[in-house]
């Protein structure tokens, strides 16, 4: 009998506890983060950056300067379920790089986002 | 076999009658870090200059006479506990709070900073408790009050009322 109490506590902890974690991702694959692809001041274009990224999530004109803005998001949820505990966490990060062009559209200035998110070569 | 019974029939009181601890975080975006304030001169510091601090901003706009840069971060955080008795009636309370952190840097057209400003909202998510009929569907049983709602509406006014900051002020902290 005393082996079947045992069993019984076991199964119902294990089905009173739960885990689970979701993410995912919105926007431009961030390829400017691929080890093969190299940005020069100075000598890329604007068009070299569209070839090699795709459309800017957004294109912003300032005085003489074009701006490319990438934007990838990642979400990613985590929740623990335990008998009489329960832990969430809901996080956003994203991975930017930014792009600014002269008026004969050669870079001037680039800039990513200090910490990447990982890189999936699609 | 009576002493199972009874110690099965306590553990299925014990589930039934449950007090349930719940902690929940949210963040988004980076860290802005405070001391990014000692290094920003207004008439100095350049755009490029910022982005190799900072990376890209969360936001960049356009301006009549130049341009801006939003970097933006968000956290927040959250405790509830609630002690039900399955099918009878539950009690619980709830609180939370978080923390919006914004720089914003205008530019010249040339792209020398202008003017800046560092602020962080601390945020009253508010706090209430529940009280009702666990199982019933009728929300007639079911009562939530919430003494001290968020204190987002709060904010807004507060943020219409606060006056823009002038290029003095930044000037004067540096």
């Amino acid at each position: 009998m005393r082996w079947f109490i045992t069993l019984f506590m076991l199964i119902s902890v294990c089905a009173l506890t739960a885990c689970s974690g979701s993410g995912r991702r919105v926007g431009i694959p961030n390829r400017w983060r691929s080890p093969d692809i190299q940005f020069t001041t100075n000598k890329t274009t604007e068009e070299d950056v569209l070839r090699i990224l795709g459309p800017p999530s957004q294109i912003v004109a300032i005085h003489q300067r074009t701006v490319y803005f990438y934007v990838l998001e990642e979400t990613s949820s985590l929740r623990l379920g335990l008998l009489i505990f329960a832990w969430s966490s809901f996080d956003v990060e994203y991975d930017r790089a930014i792009f600014f062009f002269d008026k004969n559209g050669r870079l001037e200035k680039y800039a990513l986002s200090p910490k990447s998110l990982v890189y999936e070569d699609d | 076999m009576k002493r199972s019974l009874t110690f099965l029939l306590a553990l299925s009181m014990m589930g039934a009658s449950t007090a349930c601890v719940r902690v929940v975080n949210n963040s988004q975006d980076r860290m802005i870090p405070p001391e990014i304030g000692q290094s920003l001169r207004s008439g100095r510091t350049t755009y490029s200059d910022v982005l190799v601090r900072l990376g890209p901003p969360s936001d960049i706009g356009n301006l009549a006479e130049g341009f801006f840069f939003r970097y933006r971060n968000t956290t927040s955080s959250g405790f509830q506990i609630l002690a039900r008795l399955h099918i009878l009636v539950k009690f619980g309370v709830a609180f939370g709070g978080g923390d919006i952190s914004t720089l914003l840097l205008y530019f010249d057209q040339d792209g020398v900073l202008d003017r800046w400003i560092l602020d962080s909202y601390p945020e009253d998510l508010g706090w209430g408790y529940v009280a009702g009929h666990f199982g019933s569907p009728n929300p007639h049983l079911h009562f939530e009050f919430i003494p001290n709602p968020t204190g987002v509406h709060r904010w807004g006014m507060n943020l219409l009322e606060r006056p823009f900051p002038q290029k003095q002020s930044s000037s004067a902290e540096n």
